[in-house]
Formats: structure tokens, C-alpha cells, sequence
């Protein structure tokens, strides 16, 4: 393993990217939230979500949005919020046997990733910064320090084999990583 | 190559037709490297789910940081007042 130790490079940037989206984008949310009978706290949990959704596809997948990006964040808080609405008006006719989404959260999934993280973080810090970030080969030999992009995409296949072979052994082994 | 270059291009379905069916052919007599490829699918997904738990950790994070820290506070009361106590 010839990964250094670095921070991720971007997540300074993200903050700032992050914190800007608050304060510009999220008075409108609230307002729009508030005015519907809703509170803080779920105008709040919508945001997050947005933000998520949003990074994924303005900044990870540079999708241009046909409105201005604020409106398309707000656009998209605004369907969060009226959908987890629905969700909890059923959620109270069904009573006793709501299944929320949240509780569906697979645990599987959640014990799984905390040991690949333990097990291996760099290796995941790297992966991720590849196919879910999209980060260019040059911009990851950049942010993790490789002589050149050839080792960095080595690196990377070895990183990537390295983990499939702690899910298919956690797989094999752990009946509890198992739905 | 190494193996998981060449199983992730066959999931991607890049290459040309020929290396397709040498891979097919492969994974008909090598079950194992079937294995490894469903095993390679589950670890893309994996992988998803890892960043998008480390953004939202930033996220809340940041949640954190401007409804607490007092260098937000005219942010603080104009959103608190669209809420009716």
C-alpha cells in the first residue's frame, strides 16, 4: 500500500460551497415550509436530503438545471418536504403498521461499510473519490499523491479488489451481514 | 490488466465484442470469476452508499455549524421567524 495520508482535498471547499447554499437558498425553504403548517426541524431534514440530491447532480454529474440553480435546490427541498408530508398523513391512517423508510435502512449495508471503513479507509477514501466523486485520474493522483496517473489507476484496481474481497469473505462468513 | 480492470469493463460494457464473449466464455467454465464479478457489482454500490454517507456528514455538519454558531445569527432569526411557536 503505497497511499499517503491525505485530507480530502475538496471537503474545505465543500464546506464553504455548503454553508453558502444555507444561508442563500435555505430562508426560502423554511418560508415555504413554515407557511404550509410545517417546522424547523423538517424544513431542515428536507434541506439535507436537497443538498445531497443537489451535489449529486449540479457538481458530481454537471447536470445544468433549465432555472437557476437556487430555484432547482429550492425546487427540489420543496418535493422532499411534500413527500415525506404524504408519507406521514399514511403513515398516521395506518397506525400500528407503518414501515417508515428510514427503519428500511438496510443493515446489512451499514455493518458492512463500517468495517470495510475500519478495515481499510484509504482504500475506500480512494474508490470513492473515483466512482462516486468522479474525480479525474490526474485530480486523485493529486489528492492522495501518486507519481503518475498509471500507478494511480493500479492503485485504484488493487484497492478495488482488495474491498470486493473483504465483502465477498464478510459475505461467506457473517450470517448477520445477510438480510 | 489486472482481473478487476477487466470484469469492470465488462460490467461497463466497454471493449469490443470479442473481449465481451471471451468473458462470457470465461465466467461459463470459471464460476468463481462469476462470483467475483457479482461480488465487484455489490462493492460499486458499496462504494456509493460510503460517499454519499461521508457528503452527508459534511452536510450536517454544516446544518450544525449555521443554526449554532453565533456568527449566523441574522440568519438564525429570520428563518426561526417563519415558524409560528
Amino acid at each position: 500500500m503505497t497511499l499517503t495520508e491525505v485530507p480530502m482535498a475538496s471537503s474545505a471547499t465543500r464546506e464553504t460551497l455548503f454553508t453558502q447554499l444555507y444561508l442563500d437558498t435555505f430562508p426560502a425553504v423554511a418560508r415555504f415550509v413554515g407557511q404550509n403548517g410545517g417546522s424547523l426541524e423538517e424544513a431542515q431534514d428536507s434541506f439535507q436530503e436537497a443538498l445531497l440530491i443537489y451535489y449529486e447532480k449540479v457538481i458530481i454529474n454537471n447536470f445544468q438545471p433549465a432555472c437557476s440553480e437556487k430555484a432547482y435546490l429550492l425546487g427540489i427541498s420543496r418535493n422532499i418536504w411534500l413527500k415525506s408530508r404524504e408519507k406521514s398523513v399514511k403513515t398516521e391512517l395506518l397506525d400500528d403498521t407503518n414501515i417508515s423508510e428510514d427503519s428500511a435502512v438496510q443493515p446489512t449495508s451499514e455493518k458492512l461499510l463500517l468495517f470495510l471503513q475500519q478495515a481499510g479507509k484509504k482504500c475506500m477514501d480512494l474508490l470513492q473519490s473515483f466512482y462516486y466523486e468522479r474525480l479525474s485520474m490526474k485530480e486523485l493522483s493529486g489528492r492522495f499523491g501518486f507519481g503518475s496517473e498509471r500507478s494511480a489507476t493500479v492503485q485504484k484496481y488493487k484497492c478495488l479488489e482488495k474491498v470486493r474481497e473483504q465483502v465477498k469473505e464478510k459475505s461467506l462468513t457473517y450470517e448477520d451481514f445477510l438480510d | 490488466m489486472i482481473e478487476a480492470e477487466q470484469i469492470e469493463k465488462y460490467i461497463q460494457q466497454q471493449g469490443d465484442i470479442s473481449e465481451r464473449l471471451l468473458m462470457e466464455a470465461r465466467m461459463q467454465v470459471d464460476h468463481e470469476l462469476a462470483e467475483r464479478m457479482a461480488f465487484q457489482k455489490q462493492t460499486y454500490q458499496l462504494i456509493r452508499e460510503y460517499g454519499q454517507r461521508q457528503l452527508r456528514r459534511e452536510i450536517r455538519q454544516v446544518r450544525k455549524k449555521v443554526f449554532s454558531d453565533s456568527a449566523y445569527k441574522k440568519f438564525q432569526t429570520k428563518v426561526r421567524s417563519y415558524f409560528k411557536i
